[in-house]
């Protein structure tokens, strides 16, 4: 059949995409309210968003420093506003482990 | 004239299927198609992934807000937009039916397929009242015998003629080639018939329909 044309060549060259038109556009919510009495109702759940960035598997990590180390390590903390997993790769980083 | 969206609330009635094949024979004669796949399904996504080499697109990144900046981005790049709606009745489909220049609401010879598909009608009705414009739609009968209507088939085509529905004269039969192209991911051309039963009956069907379908945008 990829041989067979049927004269299709001349109709089809004589569609063509649409131009700029200047008809009025009428607002998706005015379709919508069209829809919605209709019963074409929206399907799409809203997402409720969240704040929490995804993020790598996490792990426990249990340490009793002594009491000194442990001070400077919340002071450092506190400073720079923190959480302990963050200020423990700030850290890092900045020792380059 | 190049939107084309292929709707009917009823799952099952044939959107995929009329759609995969209208499209992918037009691109066979060297039109320019996109298709949005809109069905949560991505029937046609996932026939695109296979290893065909018909030119028509496929997009099936579409969603209720995004449909109509779609819609109107594609029209003026391609002769034929085709975008094949899920079987709900559903927002998207209010806002496709909106910017269609022609409607395809395919069913098979079924009650509950021609209540849906006027449901459809109805939609479409109202939209013409509030754009004040004609939205033109065709009622498609598909996976009919190619031989013998049934006598349901006769019943609802004489409901139809009675109520002044608009249908295609020609219908898309029920064929095994229609199937194949989804199972092998490939066009009606590409199917190999020593495989498939009734494949040159299939393709004079499916260029009948489109060759229908061209007059109807032509005029």
């Amino acid at each position: 059949m990829s041989e067979r044309t049927l004269g299709f060549g001349s109709k089809l060259s004589k569609i063509k995409p649409a131009e700029e038109t200047d008809e009025p556009v009428v607002p998706d919510h005015k379709i919508d309210e069209v829809g919605d009495r209709a019963g074409f109702v929206s399907r799409e759940p809203v997402q409720r968003m969240t704040r929490r960035k995804p993020a790598e598997p996490s792990a426990n990590l249990n340490i009793r420093p002594p009491i000194t180390t442990f001070n400077r390590f919340l002071q450092f903390c506190e400073a720079n506003r923190m959480s302990y997993p963050e200020a423990l790769k700030e850290l890092m980083d900045r020792a380059k482990v | 004239m190049p939107v084309i969206a292929v709707a009917n609330p009823k799952g099952g009635a044939g959107k995929s299927t009329t759609t995969l094949v209208l499209a992918t024979t037009l691109a066979a004669q060297g039109a320019t198609v996109t298709i949005l796949d809109c069905d949560r399904n991505q029937p046609i996504v996932n026939w695109r992934g296979g290893g065909s080499k018909n030119p028509v697109q496929v997009d099936g990144e579409v969603t209720e807000s995004n449909i109509t900046s779609k819609l109107d981005a594609y029209r003026k790049e391609r002769q034929f937009v085709f975008v094949d709606l899920e079987g709900t009745a559903s927002r998207m489909m209010s806002r496709a039916l909106a910017r269609a220049q022609l409607v395809i609401i395919p069913i098979q010879a079924s009650p509950t397929d021609a209540e849906l598909a006027a449901k459809a009608v109805n939609l479409i009705q109202e939209e013409e009242e509030l754009l004040e414009k004609k939205i033109p739609f065709r009622i498609l009968f598909t996976r009919t015998s190619p031989q013998i209507p049934t006598r349901l088939e006769k019943k609802i085509l004489a409901q139809l003629k009675g109520g002044d529905v608009p249908h295609f004269t020609n219908h898309l039969n029920e064929r095994a080639a229609y199937k194949s192209v989804f199972y092998d991911q490939l066009d009606l051309n590409e199917l190999d018939a020593s495989e498939v039963n009734g494949l040159p009956q299939a393709r004079e069907n499916a260029l009948r329909l489109a060759e229908e379908l061209i007059d109807l945008v032509v005029t």
